[in-house]
């Protein structure tokens, strides 16, 4: 289970830090290797305490590697991103479905994939791995390894899935459409024909960002697969210091779930961007059979990266609505990360 | 819950051992950093493909940009960056940098197009929040920036770089604050780039000039160093012991290439003073030694000095050596560095 962990930490610790001097294209495979190589050590540590007076504790420790490759013409190639993470997680309630006990370690890949070009542009890629379903705001936003979340992992179940997508920047229009396992964080086939998943968006660097996106397929829940079907847009818009941005989705799961889901957050920068504060409402509508539910909660959460290599952040999450039969109690994350 | 006391001991001991270490990490995960792809098209619409040079900016960087401005770079800007070389069937055609910097709402992130000699050929907003941003988007807001170099971005710049100058009054009042933030970034740009990136750019500006005598021209790489003892004897040889006025140690050259790799001349850049002014002058020779194009950075001083270095270009190197002057002799100097010239003692 450790030897790709292992192999990805050796081949890294054999090639040259950050300052590594530019080679020629066409040297060693070495000399290729740490062209355009950057990579951090990156290493957090969360706490978790929650009104009953329960704590938890999630460690995570891996390599965030990025390299670009070029051709025989010199231009790129490919992108690669590979992010082994060894997890750590103790008490956690509700347990990640990562760890298979309440005190366990667990190999993530988190984003593992290379992005191959099909037009030298860039206007068309192929990419192969393991990735983020390309859905919602999440596709615009970095909320890896962070606090801040979008409903991702409470749709899906997890974040991210092995498969291949096609994808691109146009003038007027971001997109990417995939295939994918359906398993998250390891690739297990156990039927079903895997999941379709594609956003389209205006140019994510606009001051204003639409986009609209669906998911459909099937999911692995334990020993078999669930249907899942969503449709969701989203919207940003940057004013001043201030990002206020949405998503809602809709869709079912089986043949008798309806699920609707509504986010919205405001969000506050200062110039250097070294600190976000971020106030988030999430609405959820179930809909079985005829029998109603919902569930609410905010999320207060603030980023302030100290220095270079420290971020520390923390959110509190206050339930507003349970759901009948169940539901979450306040709550306070902590998290310290040190980059390298 | 049971808390796991030897997990947590371990994570904070790494803690500790690592804040004792100084790299220059990114603040975000990698799987963020997005190439500005949309930017160099737009920048760039005949390029077809583009290449990334990575590169660090580092503590020295840092130290070599605050020689030159009154601001420097902050620790954030550390790190490992990207410049891109826009490319048209293979051959570059520019240079895009992304740089950001603290505005009033946020970073304001910029993708710059700059041509082989660092001065700014087009922009591209690529974040910003600040809404006067159309101020510099088109007309004269615009304008005012383009086909600068360093010296005129400088020139638009209040003393300390905080502003811009008083008398300079290319945006509407409202604007001002992010105009001076874009400057601020672009002249931070030129000098990261020169710093970061002087071999690349060299080579890519040496490969730009012989493509236009040499359309075969794949590549260029360094060549050996072009005033070394040899090459020295021959010079003292030929025209004495005087100085012709070339910076020897700041010359480089190139040999250029072709798909083959077989060499299809030189370019040469030759530092030259002349009654204190300094100009960098650029050669393109075939492989006999016949000069293809000399040039200036910039513009010649006068007319006189054109038409001296004009009357080069095409003639065989021996006639070079014997009738066009100073001029010539300087010629003779780089053929000589070359070691494709021959003393003036042997014709």
């Amino acid at each position: 289970m450790w030897l790709p962990f292992i192999c990805s930490t050796a081949v890294l610790l054999c090639s040259s830090p950050q300052s590594v001097p530019l080679e020629p294209a066409g040297g060693s495979i070495l000399g290729v290797w740490n062209r355009n190589l950057r990579w951090d050590l990156d290493l957090s540590h969360r706490a978790l305490f929650d009104e009953d007076g329960d704590v938890g504790y999630f460690g995570a420790l891996g390599l965030d590697v990025r390299n670009v490759f070029a051709g025989a013409g010199g231009s790129d190639i490919a992108t690669v991103i590979l992010q082994p993470y060894l997890l750590r997680g103790d008490g956690l309630s509700p347990r990640p479905g990562i760890f298979s006990d309440d005190h366990d370690y667990a190999l993530q890949w988190r984003i593992f994939n290379a992005n191959v070009r099909l037009l030298d542009s860039g206007a068309a890629n192929l990419r192969v791995g393991h990735f983020e379903l390309p859905f919602g705001l999440e596709q615009n936003l970095d909320t890896n390894g962070t606090l801040r979340r979008t409903p991702h992992a409470q749709n899906f179940g997890f974040v991210a899935d092995w498969g291949a997508t096609l994808n691109g920047e146009l003038e007027a229009l971001d997109y990417e459409l995939g295939w994918s396992r359906g398993s998250g964080n390891e690739y297990l086939d156990r039927g079903g024909d895997g999941v379709l998943s594609g956003r389209i968006g205006t140019p994510r660097e606009g001051t204003t960002v639409l986009g609209a996106s669906f998911v459909h397929g099937d999911f692995l829940r334990g020993a078999t697969t669930v249907r899942r079907t969503r449709t969701a847009v989203d919207w940003t818009t940057l004013w001043r210091a201030w990002t206020f941005q949405a998503e809602a989705s809709h869709g079912r799961d089986s043949a008798a779930l309806d699920t609707s889901r509504l986010l919205v957050e405001a969000n506050w920068t200062n110039p250097h961007e070294t600190h976000l504060a971020w106030f988030q409402l999430l609405h959820t509508t179930f809909d079985r059979s005829g029998d109603h539910d919902t569930e609410s909660e905010a999320r207060l959460g603030y980023r302030a990266r100290v220095s270079r290599n420290w971020t520390l952040s923390a959110q509190l999450t206050q339930p507003l609505d349970q759901p009948s039969g169940g539901g979450v109690p306040t709550s306070l994350l902590l998290q310290m990360r040190f980059r390298l | 819950m049971r808390r796991h006391s030897h997990f947590r001991l371990a994570m904070a001991l790494m803690g500790f051992v690592l804040l004792s270490s100084f790299g220059a990490p990114e603040p975000q995960a990698l799987c963020a950093l997005r190439d500005p792809v949309r930017q160099i098209a737009r920048l760039f619409p005949d390029a077809d493909a583009y290449e990334s040079l990575v590169g660090t900016v580092g503590q020295e960087t840092r130290q070599g940009v605050a020689k030159r401005l009154p601001f420097t770079l902050h620790f954030d800007e550390l790190g490992r960056h990207t410049l891109y070389v826009a490319k048209k069937q293979e051959r570059p055609v520019g240079l895009v940098h992304v740089r950001s910097e603290a505005g009033r709402w946020g970073l304001v992130e910029i993708a710059w197009a700059l041509d082989m000699d660092l001065r700014v050929i087009g922009y591209e907003f690529q974040r910003c929040r600040d809404r006067s941003k159309s101020a510099l988007t088109k007309g004269t807001g615009r304008e005012a920036i383009l086909h600068k170099g360093f010296q005129d971005l400088m020139g638009l710049m209040s003393d300390d770089g905080g502003a811009l100058a008083q008398k300079v009054n290319f945006v509407p009042k409202s604007a001002r604050p992010l105009a001076a933030t874009v400057l601020r970034s672009g002249l931070k740009t030129i000098a990261v780039t020169e710093s970061v990136w002087p071999d690349e750019i060299a080579a890519f500006r040496a490969l730009s000039l012989a493509l236009r005598y040499h359309p075969e021209a794949r590549e260029a790489v360094p060549y050996r160093e072009l005033f070394d003892e040899k090459s020295l004897g021959k010079i003292k040889e030929s025209i004495g012991s005087e100085s012709t006025g070339i910076h020897r140690a700041g010359s480089i050259a190139h040999a250029i290439l072709d798909a083959k790799g077989k060499r299809r001349g030189w370019v040469v850049e030759t530092p030259w003073e002349l009654d204190g002014d300094s100009t960098l002058i650029r050669w393109c020779f075939d492989l006999n030694g016949v000069v293809r194009s000399v040039g200036p950075r910039g513009g010649w001083k006068s007319e006189e000095l054109r038409a001296a270095f004009a009357s080069l270009v095409g003639a065989e190197p021996a006639h070079s050596f014997d009738c066009c002057g100073a001029s010539g002799v300087l010629v003779l100097e780089v053929l000589l560095g070359l070691g494709i010239g021959q003393p003036l003692s042997s014709h």
